[in-house]
């Protein structure tokens, strides 16, 4: 027996190889995240900034840059692209991160917190950009990209839920990969595929962050929109709104009542976060006028943004939390000129609205 | 339970170990336990369905080897076979049988059972223990007196569910003796393991992909394509097999059991008599003692003999599935094996030592069996005659420039590493060359050990790059 061990050993070195080889290359991003976005958080810690940002999973490159980054950031911000332009320069001297995701949905916007929660990498200000829809049971609130399963570990792990379909993941699940010869054969071909200029994410000079036709992630997650967006005619912004408020509204058509669900899991959100010392700032990004007066015209169909409102504002007093912004752009003094789009405010709107840095230590 | 899964890399190590660390009186115990596990992780129910087999073929040759006239001896094993027959008739053949009635008589009131799962393996068990009750009929072995022992004769885990189909007289004297762990022995058999290994993953699952896109969808493929997939088909189905039949005869010898060889280079077969020797050797053999033989063999003259041979075909063909395609496929191999007999009468049997008329022969009978295949391996009848007539459909193209790349990537062909797969396919014939008239492991034994160990690494090298991990089951797991 011995002896067959011994000689069984001699194919050890071949065992190695392949788990060396997928370790290192890793393709479905296991230990390293998927390879462009791994790539493009390097680039991000070394205080670069990227372009293409359409071209990554903005998600899977939050998750990276939580596991990677070697600090804890003090100011975290998540929410939707709606707060995704919220910059380090909102409260200087201080680290951050603004994990907001294009599209995000409600379970975007408890997975955002969670993937830094999850590192041990909590915050010490959480600035949470909240839309309406993350407390409709729509199904066309959510969005695909999501990662429900994050969502469901956080309330089941974090907050104490029940879900019935609830399996926590397999913690061994990666390593067992490295076993597979499957996991392997996929490295190489990865490997062959990645060395492709046109799959490397591309570096863009600090001077010209604000002259690129795409969208550019800056390093501390916050985009800047390509020029084209910012610099467009003002009439041409206006327009886009007037088009959006003539459909329905984003993830409110089918928005009839406040989730009783959503909101007790929102509360129980914001106790543990205080729980844990974080403060807690509400940022509630306006919306153009056009869309604002359409859902004013039509209130029975949009009532749950005004409901939305107030509940909000109830809950910041309820648990002493300092709120900015409103969905009515009139109440923050914005103008058409505050826009971009229907749903856009321009980066120095928000900052007139969200005036943190008299308020925040 | 696949041999190509994680759980039997689990399962196998732990039923060795423990087989060699338990006291002889528990070895039987044991590896019944085991076999019984493998089959349950199927289906659990159908191993009733192995229990009943045994059951029964077991207590009929108690009766059988108990009766005092012949008559009852006869009615024992009628209803043996009876019994099991119809047990397989039922779980195999019965949507078949009623889809040809209602062919026939569209409007009888008769339907399909539609929630009948495949019984893994059944056609192999049941013609096991069968053998085994005409064999006692027969007098050609002692009963077996240990039910337990018999138990485990009929459900040995490696060979259940796809063979060798084991002889009584090989297998049950084995069952009764207890084997050590011998260093050559357990590293023969996992060589032997590896190399069915080798053929699974790498030539027959790699085939498959290729095969599958253009066997499921023939009309969408032209001549050179159709034909590129039917040659692949012959050696997906070799390998698929054979290798099957190497890790069930490598697993068996790691823990002491020497089980019958089931594949003899069926494609350096000379003649497709010759092939039947070579392949499927256990069923071939079966057939043989157990069909041709019983209704008269060569004995009661040409034409007899001839009607035998096609009579035993079509069963075969019938033993590996319910369909028409398969029929078919058993009818015309009856009739190749026909040809074949009535040329060598007339002309006499030529043994040329010429490699090249070797050769030459070996091509030849390679593309009757290849041209078998076709009904074998498609999906209907419509399927396998549209091949057959486009086979060449295509033949004044062959030779244009870019041709045959471009229809053979319209196939995967190279996106699925069939330069690799024909590849591998020519060192597995240089490997069988090598092997010659001895067994492989003896080969490799007596190697220096630089070839020794370049052949273990190439082995795990090809299966690692280039083995297909999905979920294939074993071709023959449906028969």
């Amino acid at each position: 027996m011995i002896k067959l061990i011994r000689k069984l050993l001699l194919f050890l070195p071949l065992l190695c190889a392949m788990i060396y080889v997928s370790y290192r290359i890793d393709p479905s991003g296991l230990f390293w995240g998927a390879g462009y976005e791994r790539l493009a958080v390097e680039h991000m810690l070394k205080g670069e900034y990227i372009n293409g940002y359409q071209r990554l999973d903005g998600r899977e490159l939050n998750e990276i840059y939580a596991r990677e980054v070697d600090y804890a950031p003090q100011v975290i911000v998540n929410g939707s692209s709606r707060s995704l332009q919220i910059k380090s320069s909102i409260l200087p001297g201080k680290t951050f991160y603004n994990a907001s995701n294009v599209g995000a949905d409600v379970y975007d916007f408890y997975t955002s917190y969670y993937i830094f929660a999850k590192e041990k990498k909590e915050p010490e200000i959480m600035i949470l950009g909240i839309d309406p829809w993350i407390f409709s049971e729509s199904k066309e609130s959510i969005d695909d990209r999501s990662n429900k399963k994050l969502f469901y570990e956080f309330i089941v792990e974090e907050l104490g839920y029940t879900v019935d379909d609830y399996v926590k993941e397999d913690p061994y699940k990666k390593y067992k990969a490295l076993l597979e010869p499957s996991y392997f054969q996929s490295s190489i071909k990865y490997y062959k595929i990645s060395k492709n200029a046109d799959l490397q994410p591309q570096i863009v000079d600090g001077e010209q962050v604000f002259d690129q036709d795409d969208i550019v992630k800056t390093p501390n997650g916050a985009i800047i929109y390509d020029k084209n967006m910012r610099t467009r005619p003002q009439e041409e912004a206006d327009y886009a709104a007037l088009t959006a408020a003539n459909t329905d509204l984003l993830r409110m058509a089918d928005f009839d009542k406040l989730s009783p669900y959503y909101t007790k899991l929102f509360e129980d959100f914001i106790i543990y976060l205080q729980n844990k010392g974080i403060e807690v700032i509400f940022f509630l990004p306006s919306y153009h006028h056009y869309i604002y007066w359409a859902a004013e015209e039509n209130v029975e169909k949009y009532h749950c943004l005004f409901e939305v409102e107030d509940y909000l504002k109830a809950i910041a007093e309820k648990y002493d939390i300092k709120l900015y912004g409103s969905y009515d752009p009139d109440a923050v003094g914005l103008t058409n000129r505050d826009f971009m789009d229907g749903y856009h405010m321009r980066e120095a709107s928000i900052y007139k609205v969200l005036k943190l840095s008299k308020n925040v230590k | 339970m696949l041999f190509n899964s994680v759980s039997f890399l689990i399962f196998f190590p732990i039923v060795v170990i423990v087989y060699f660390a338990i006291p002889k009186k528990f070895k039987n115990h044991w590896l019944l336990i085991a076999s019984y596990y493998f089959y349950m992780s199927w289906q659990p129910v159908y191993a009733l369905l192995i229990l009943f087999s045994t059951i029964t073929t077991f207590y009929c040759a108690v009766l059988i080897d108990k009766a005092d006239t012949q008559k009852k001896k006869k009615l024992y094993l009628t209803v043996n076979i009876l019994l099991n027959i119809v047990i397989l008739f039922y779980f195999k053949y019965f949507n078949f049988f009623i889809e040809t009635i209602l062919l026939f008589f569209p409007n009888l009131s008769i339907s399909k059972n539609n929630n009948m799962l495949a019984v893994v393996g059944i056609s192999f068990y049941t013609f096991q223990s069968l053998g085994y009750t005409i064999d006692v009929y027969k007098g050609k072995v002692e009963r077996e007196h240990n039910f337990l022992t018999y138990a485990l004769f009929v459900s040995f885990f490696p060979q259940l569910v796809a063979g060798p189909i084991e002889r009584s007289s090989n297998f049950l004297p084995q069952l009764h003796q207890t084997y050590k762990f011998e260093y050559n022995r357990v590293t023969d058999g996992l060589v032997l393991m590896a190399w069915g290994f080798f053929k699974k993953l790498v030539i027959s699952d790699g085939a498959a992909l290729i095969v599958n896109i253009v066997y499921n969808d023939v009309t969408r493929f032209t001549g050179i394509q159709l034909l590129m997939a039917t040659i692949l088909f012959a050696f997906q189905i070799y390998c698929d097999f054979s290798g099957y039949s190497d890790i069930a005869i490598g697993a068996a010898n790691v823990m002491g059991y020497k089980l019958m060889r089931n594949f003899n280079h069926p494609y350096f077969a000379q003649s497709i008599s010759d092939f039947w020797r070579r392949w499927h050797i256990s069923l071939s053999g079966w057939f043989m003692d157990y069909v041709y033989i019983p209704l008269g063999g060569s004995r009661k003259g040409e034409k007899r003999t001839y009607i035998n041979m096609l009579i035993t075909f079509l069963v075969s063909g019938l033993w590996h599935g319910a369909s028409i395609t398969f029929v078919i496929w058993g009818l015309i191999n009856g009739l190749l094996n026909i040809i074949n007999r009535f040329f060598y009468n007339k002309i006499g049997k030529t043994r040329s030592e010429n490699p090249i008329i070797c050769v030459l022969k070996a091509i030849c009978t390679f593309i009757m069996i290849d041209f078998t295949w076709i009904f074998f391996r498609a999906n209907n009848i419509k399927d396998a005659l549209y091949i057959v007539n486009n086979l060449f459909s295509d033949l004044s193209l062959w030779f244009v420039n870019g041709y045959f790349v471009s229809a053979m990537k319209d196939i995967r062909f190279y996106a699925n590493n069939g330069i690799v797969i024909f590849i591998c396919i020519a060192f597995m014939f240089i490997i069988e060359l090598w092997e010659g008239k001895s067994e492989l492991t003896n080969r490799i034994n007596n190697s220096i050990w630089l070839l020794r160990w370049a052949f273990y690494y190439a082995i795990i090298i090809l299966i690692i790059f280039f083995g297909y991990f999905g979920k294939s089951q074993f071709i023959y797991f449906q028969f």
